[in-house]
C-alpha cells in the first residue's frame, strides 16, 4: 500500500478535517487580506467547538435511535453502553487485556523499525541491491500476515511471543517500504546543489538524507503502528490470545454483547489515539514538504 | 479623483440614448465579511461599454481587477449595484458569454482531448446534434490555427497552444461578449503578441464586445478602444481614457506611433497617481513592484 | 553487459534463484516440521486448487470479496458525491466518518457474527464496513476540493449538472478515487480471510484453519500461497484499470515535472 507524502491524489488518505476548515471568500480579489481576528476567544455559530460539540449530539442520538430499532445486545444503545462502560472498566481484565495487546503492539512494532527501516534505506540507496530484492518484496508484501497466524500459532501458541512476531511481519513492510522511498526520492536538484557545493559523505547525509528520509520514516511509522494494532487483536480475536480481541470474542460467547462491544469501542479509541499521535509526529517530520505545506495553507 | 459620473447624470445620459448599452456596471460594490470587519474591495464603480467596443481594464495588482471581472461575467454576486447585459440584469453566468482565463493549464479539462473541451460547452445547446457540435468546435479549432492538434490532449501542446485551445472553446460558443482575465500572463513574449493579435481578428470578426483585463499597460492600449483605470480604496473606476488609434492595429507600426506612447504614458501615469494618492507604495513589503514598471509590467 | 541489462537480470535472477533454492534444499534435509519441502506444497497445491476445492473454497471466497467491494464502491461514490457537493454539510459529517473509518473491522467481526448470523450476507456486511470509509472520504474530499479554475470554468460555460457530474466533476476527482478504491481492496481481501479464519464452513480461510486443527501443514502453506496469488491478481487487475482511467493524469503530471 503506497501511502507517500503526495499531492492531493492520496493524501486524502489522511484527510484532517482541522485543515479542511478554510475561512475568508471563494476567488477574492488579490491581496484581499482577511481582517485581524479580535483579541479574546468568543462563542460563535461557526466556531469548531460548537459544530464538534454539535457532531457529538447528532452522533449520539443517531447510535441511540439505530440500537433502539435494531434492538439486539451486540449493538447497545448509549444508556446500555454507558452502564457497561461502568462496569468493565472497574475490572482488572479489562487493564490487563489492555495491556496485553498493547505490549504486543509495541514491541512488534519497535523490533519492525529497527529492522525495516535500515533495510529499506539500503534499498532505497543501492541500486543494485533494490533489483535485487524488488520482485521478492512485492510478492511477500502482497500475502496479508494475518493469514500466517494459523502458521504461527502452531510454532508459537497463543502466546504473547506469537503476536510480536506477527506485528513484526507485518509491520516491516510499510517501514520498509517508506523507508526506500525516503533514500530514493531525495530531491535530484537539492542532491546536485549538494554536490556543487561540495558537501562532504557526512553532511549530505546529515542535511539531506536523513531529513528526507525520516519525513518518508515518519510516515511509514504511522502506517506501521495502525496496521500492527489490527493485527495485533485480529490475532487475538482468530486464536484467542490473551489481549482485547479475546474480550471481544469472550463477551460474545459467553452472552455478554455488551462488554464485547465496550471492548470494541476500547480497540477503536486504541487506534484512533495511536493515528492522531503519530500523524503528529509525521507532521513534524514532514513541516518542509511542498506538498504538505500546501496542504497546511489551503 | 473619481471622473465617473453619478448615477443620476448616468441615468439623464441613458434618456438620450436609443438602446442600452450592450454592458452596463451600475453602482457595483463588492464586500467580503472577514471575521469581524468587512472589507470593501470595490465601490461605485459605473462602466458603460457599447456593443463591439473592447475596452481594457487596468489597476495595481490587488485593486480588484480580477474581482470586477467575476461580477461581470456572473460568477460572483455583487454586494451592491448591478450588471445589466443588453439592459437585462444578470443573477449568473448568462448566455452569450464566454471568459477566458489566465490559468489555461487548469481551465482547459486535462481529461479530455482538445476536441472534447472545446465541444463541451456546446452540449448545453439541446438543439445542436453532435455532428454540428464537432463542426463547430472545428471551425472554431481551425480560426485559431490549431486544426492539427484536434485529438491531443491539452497538456502535451505549448502554453501559447493551450491558450488558443481556450480561445477556440470560447469563440464555439459564439459569444457576444468575451471576457478575459489576463489571459496572456503565462505565455512568453513572443507568443503574446501573437495572441494579441489573435483575440483582436477574432472579437472584430465576430463583432464581439470585449473586456480584457491586464496588468500590461502596452497590452491594454494596443488591444482597446479605451482603457478604464481602476484604483483608489476602496477601488472605483479613476480614469476612463480613450484610445484615439487607429483601428488597424499592428504590433510593430502601432507601437511606434507617438499617439500610442502618448496613451501609454497617460495610462501609466494614471495608474501610478491613483496608486499614490490611495497611499499605496509603489513597491510593497518585499520589494516588488505593484505598479507597472517601464516595460509596462506591473510585477517587473 | 550494460549496467541496465546486468541490473534486470538481477531483478528477475534473484527471485528465481531463492524459489529454487527452496526447492532443492527440501529435496536434503534442510527441510523443518513447519517449513515443509516445496515439492510437496506443490503436491498438495496442485490436487487441491487445481481445480478440486475451486468450487467450494475459492468461489466463496471470491464471491464475498467482489459482492463487499462492489457494494462499497457504488454506495462510497455516491453517498461520496453527494456529500462532497454540499461543502459545508461535508466538513460538519467529515469528522464523524473519519471516526468511523478508524474502528477497526476485524474487531467488529465478532460483532456483526451476532448480529447478522454466519452468512454471506454477514461477510458481505463486514467487508463494507470496512471498505466503505476509504472510498467515502477520498470522493467526498476529491468533489468538495474541485479545482476552483475547473469549477469557475464550468459554470461560466453553464455546464449541465449531468454533464457536469459525468465530465467535470468525476473525471476531476478520479485520481483520488481510485486510491480510495486501491485501498477498499486490500481491505476487502484481508477481512473476509480473517472472518472465513473466524468462522466459516467454507472459503479459503476456512480450509486453512481446518488444516491448522489437523497438523496439516502443507495444507495451510498451500492455502496461504493461494491468498498471496488471488492478491496479486487483483492487484495486478486494478493496476491495469487504473492505468487505463488514470491515463490523462499521469501524462499531465509527467509533463509537469520536466
Amino acid at each position: 500500500m503506497v501511502d507517500r507524502p503526495e499531492p492531493r491524489a492520496t493524501s486524502a488518505l489522511t484527510v484532517d478535517p482541522i485543515a479542511n476548515q478554510v475561512a475568508g471568500p471563494d476567488g477574492g480579489a488579490g491581496d484581499a487580506a482577511v481582517a485581524a481576528v479580535p483579541a479574546g476567544w468568543q462563542l460563535r455559530a461557526d466556531s469548531l467547538v460548537v459544530r464538534r460539540g454539535a457532531l457529538l449530539i447528532a452522533s449520539l442520538l443517531v447510535w441511540q435511535i439505530a440500537a433502539a430499532a435494531i434492538d439486539n445486545e451486540a449493538f447497545p444503545t448509549v444508556t446500555h453502553f454507558a452502564v457497561a462502560v461502568g462496569e468493565v472498566a472497574r475490572t482488572s481484565a479489562y487493564w490487563v487485556s489492555l495491556g496485553q495487546t498493547l505490549a504486543a503492539w509495541a514491541i512488534g512494532l519497535s523490533a519492525a523499525v529497527l529492522v525495516g527501516v535500515p533495510i529499506g534505506l539500503l534499498i532505497g540507496l543501492n541500486t543494485v541491491v533494490d533489483h535485487a530484492t524488488r520482485v521478492t518484496v512485492a510478492a511477500l508484501q502482497a500475502i496479508p500476515s494475518i493469514v500466517l497466524v494459523p502458521l504461527l500459532v502452531l510454532i508459537y501458541g497463543t502466546t504473547l511471543q506469537m503476536k510480536i512476531i506477527l506485528v513484526f511481519i507485518a509491520a516491516s513492510w510499510p517501514l520498509l517500504m517508506q523507508s526506500s522511498y525516503g533514500a530514493r526520492e531525495v530531491d535530484h536538484v537539492a542532491k546536485e546543489t549538494a554536490r556543487s557545493y561540495r558537501l562532504t559523505r557526512i553532511d549530505q547525509a546529515r542535511y539531506l538524507y536523513l531529513p528526507s528520509a525520516s519525513a518518508f520514516v515518519a510516515t511509514g511509522l504511522r502506517i506501521a503502528a495502525t496496521i500492527a494494532l489490527l493485527v495485533t487483536i485480529g490475532s487475538e480475536i482468530v486464536t484467542s490470545a490473551p489481549g482485547i480481541g479475546l474480550q471481544i470474542q469472550l463477551g460474545e460467547s459467553n452472552g455478554q454483547p455488551d462488554r464485547a462491544f465496550v471492548y470494541f469501542v476500547t480497540a477503536s479509541l486504541l487506534g484512533l489515539l495511536i493515528a492522531t499521535a503519530f500523524r503528529r509526529i509525521e507532521r513534524l517530520a514532514l513541516f518542509w514538504h511542498p506538498a504538505h505545506r500546501a496542504r497546511q495553507g489551503r | 479623483m473619481n471622473n465617473a459620473l453619478s448615477s443620476e447624470e448616468r441615468a439623464h445620459l441613458s434618456d438620450l440614448v436609443v438602446a442600452p448599452p450592450k454592458i452596463r456596471v451600475d453602482g457595483l460594490a463588492m464586500s467580503y465579511a472577514a471575521r469581524n470587519a468587512a472589507r470593501t474591495v470595490l465601490e461605485n464603480v459605473h462602466i458603460d461599454i457599447p456593443a463591439r467596443q473592447f475596452i481594457s481594464i487596468v489597476g495595481h495588482s490587488g485593486a480588484g481587477k480580477t474581482t470586477l471581472l467575476r461580477c461581470i461575467s456572473g460568477l460572483e454576486r455583487s454586494t451592491a449595484g448591478s450588471v445589466r447585459f443588453d439592459g437585462k440584469e444578470i443573477s449568473g453566468p448568462p448566455e452569450k458569454l464566454a471568459l477566458i482565463f489566465q490559468d489555461y493549464g487548469r481551465s482547459l479539462f486535462p481529461w479530455l482531448r482538445v476536441l472534447a473541451n472545446v465541444t463541451l460547452p456546446l452540449r448545453a445547446d439541446k438543439k445542436m446534434t453532435a455532428k454540428q457540435r464537432t463542426a463547430t468546435a472545428e471551425a472554431a479549432l481551425e480560426a485559431v490555427g490549431l486544426s492539427d492538434a484536434v485529438h491531443q490532449y491539452p497538456w502535451q501542446l505549448s502554453g501559447g497552444m493551450q491558450q488558443r485551445v481556450a480561445i477556440a472553446r470560447a469563440l464555439a460558443c459564439e459569444p457576444e461578449v468575451l471576457l478575459m482575465d489576463e489571459p496572456f500572463a503565462s505565455v512568453d513574449a513572443q507568443t503574446r503578441s501573437d495572441l494579441e493579435d489573435l483575440v483582436l481578428g477574432i472579437c472584430r470578426r465576430y463583432r464581439m464586445t470585449s473586456i480584457l483585463v491586464t496588468h500590461d499597460v502596452d497590452e491594454s492600449v494596443y488591444m482597446s478602444d479605451r482603457v478604464v483605470v481602476l484604483g483608489g480604496r476602496p477601488t472605483s473606476v479613476a480614469e476612463l481614457i480613450d484610445v484615439d488609434l487607429p483601428a488597424d492595429r499592428d504590433q510593430v507600426t502601432t507601437k511606434s506611433l507617438p499617439e500610442f506612447i502618448a496613451l501609454r504614458t497617460r495610462v501609466l501615469q494614471a495608474v501610478r497617481s491613483v496608486r499614490r494618492a490611495s497611499g499605496r507604495p509603489d513597491r510593497d513589503a518585499e520589494g516588488r513592484r505593484t505598479v507597472p514598471g517601464r516595460n509596462g509590467d506591473a510585477d517587473a | 553487459m550494460t549496467r541496465k541489462v546486468s541490473l534486470h537480470v538481477v531483478e528477475v535472477g534473484v527471485p528465481v534463484g531463492l524459489v529454487a533454492l527452496w526447492w532443492f534444499l527440501s529435496d536434503t534435509d534442510f527441510t523443518s516440521y513447519y517449513f515443509p519441502a516445496l515439492r510437496d506444497i506443490w503436491a498438495s497445491f496442485r490436487a487441491t486448487w487445481l481445480f478440486a476445492r475451486v468450487g467450494s473454497d475459492v468461489v466463496p471466497t471470491m464471491t464475498g470479496i467482489c459482492l463487499g467491494y462492489v457494494i462499497s464502491v457504488v454506495f462510497g461514490v455516491t453517498l461520496g458525491v453527494i456529500l462532497g457537493s454540499f461543502p459545508r454539510l461535508n466538513e460538519f459529517v467529515t469528522p464523524l466518518l473519519e471516526f468511523l473509518r478508524a474502528l477497526p473491522a476485524i474487531a467488529a467481526i465478532p460483532i456483526f457474527i451476532v448480529l447478522i448470523g454466519v452468512s454471506l450476507r454477514m461477510e458481505v456486511a463486514v467487508v463494507t464496513f470496512a471498505a466503505l470509509w476509504p472510498i467515502l472520504l477520498n470522493v467526498s474530499d476529491a468533489v468538495a476540493g474541485v479545482d476552483p479554475v475547473v469549477r469557475d470554468t464550468s459554470r461560466s460555460y453553464r455546464i449541465r449538472s449531468f454533464d457536469r457530474l459525468v465530465r467535470v466533476t468525476l473525471p476531476s476527482a478520479s485520481p483520488q478515487i481510485v486510491a480510495g478504491m486501491r485501498v477498499a481492496l486490500t481491505q476487502s481481501i484481508i477481512i473476509i480471510i480473517v472472518s472465513e479464519l473466524i468462522v466459516s464452513a467454507r472459503g479459503i480461510g476456512h480450509y486453512i484453519q481446518t488444516a491448522q486443527w489437523n497438523f496439516d501443514i502443507t495444507a495451510m502453506w498451500s492455502g496461504m500461497i493461494l491468498i498471496g496469488l488471488i492478491g496479486f491478481v487483483l492487484s495486478k487487475l486494478f493496476q491495469v484499470f487504473e492505468y487505463k482511467v488514470l491515463a490523462w493524469h499521469r501524462g499531465l503530471h509527467g509533463k509537469a515535472q520536466r
